[in-house]
């Protein structure tokens, strides 16, 4: 690994990160819904990974960066199964089985959304 | 938010970025960063050290969109069953792991 991708991994990270904790602790008052700031948060990164996949990025290495980088520090996993530990441990059963639903449906339909809207175009 | 903190979650977030790097396999990091989480979030910690851990470290060590690319490339293959079969064994293997992470740092202090 040479140290132009290094500084690509590193800037994309921080990015990532500072648009991630804004989303999260600002976008509350906005959207009016009962869809949590962590969601909103991965279906954003679904609909980039879809852009992505329809410019098949595996062969570009500036594009692999960019999925590593940027991608993998906005979007989080731990919170979203952190989200469904919560609502197990306080016995919320029916809003823990559409939370699981409603995150794999929104999160593929983005993914799609993304993937279609390059090839298209 | 301190200036001083945010370098920390910074810090916390390259070195989260490296590890995730280092052990490329997707399904092994979010088995280790439930497991973790589970383990700290019982811990009382400081209001500060609990932004730098689950908002920077594990929030960047695990990754929500190598999961959906999981998902994209056995969906890719037109194999429907092994899908959902996939998709609910990994959510329901975190969320148990979370727990054993949970009930161990209970019986602990």
């Amino acid at each position: 690994m040479d140290s132009i991708s290094i500084i690509i991994l590193l800037f994309g990270s921080t990015f990532g990160l500072i648009l991630r904790i804004y989303i999260q602790n600002n976008f509350k008052k906005i959207i009016g819904f009962d869809i949590q700031n962590t969601s909103i948060v991965n279906f954003l990164s679904s609909f980039f990974l879809g852009i992505l996949v329809s410019l098949n990025f595996t062969n570009n290495e500036i594009l692999v960066l960019f999925y590593s980088g940027f991608l993998g520090c906005f979007s989080t996993f731990s919170s979203f199964i952190y989200q469904l530990f919560n609502l197990f441990k306080k016995r919320k059963f029916l809003r823990l089985f559409f939370h699981y639903i409603e995150v794999i449906i929104f999160s593929f339909l983005f993914f799609y959304l993304g993937y279609f809207l390059f090839i298209f175009f | 938010m301190k200036i001083n903190n945010f370098i920390y979650i910074v810090l916390a977030a390259y070195l989260a970025t490296f590890l995730r790097l280092i052990i490329n396999n997707n399904f092994f990091i979010s088995i280790i960063g439930s497991f973790l989480v589970g383990f700290f979030i019982n811990k009382r910690l400081s209001y500060s050290i609990e932004k730098i851990l689950l908002s920077g470290f594990f929030s960047c060590f695990t990754s929500f969109s190598g999961f959906i690319y999981f998902l994209y490339k056995i969906l890719n293959q037109g194999d429907w069953i092994k899908f959902i079969i996939f998709f609910n064994l990994i959510i329901i293997v975190n969320l148990f792991t979370m727990f054993v992470g949970f009930w161990i740092s209970r019986k602990i202090t």
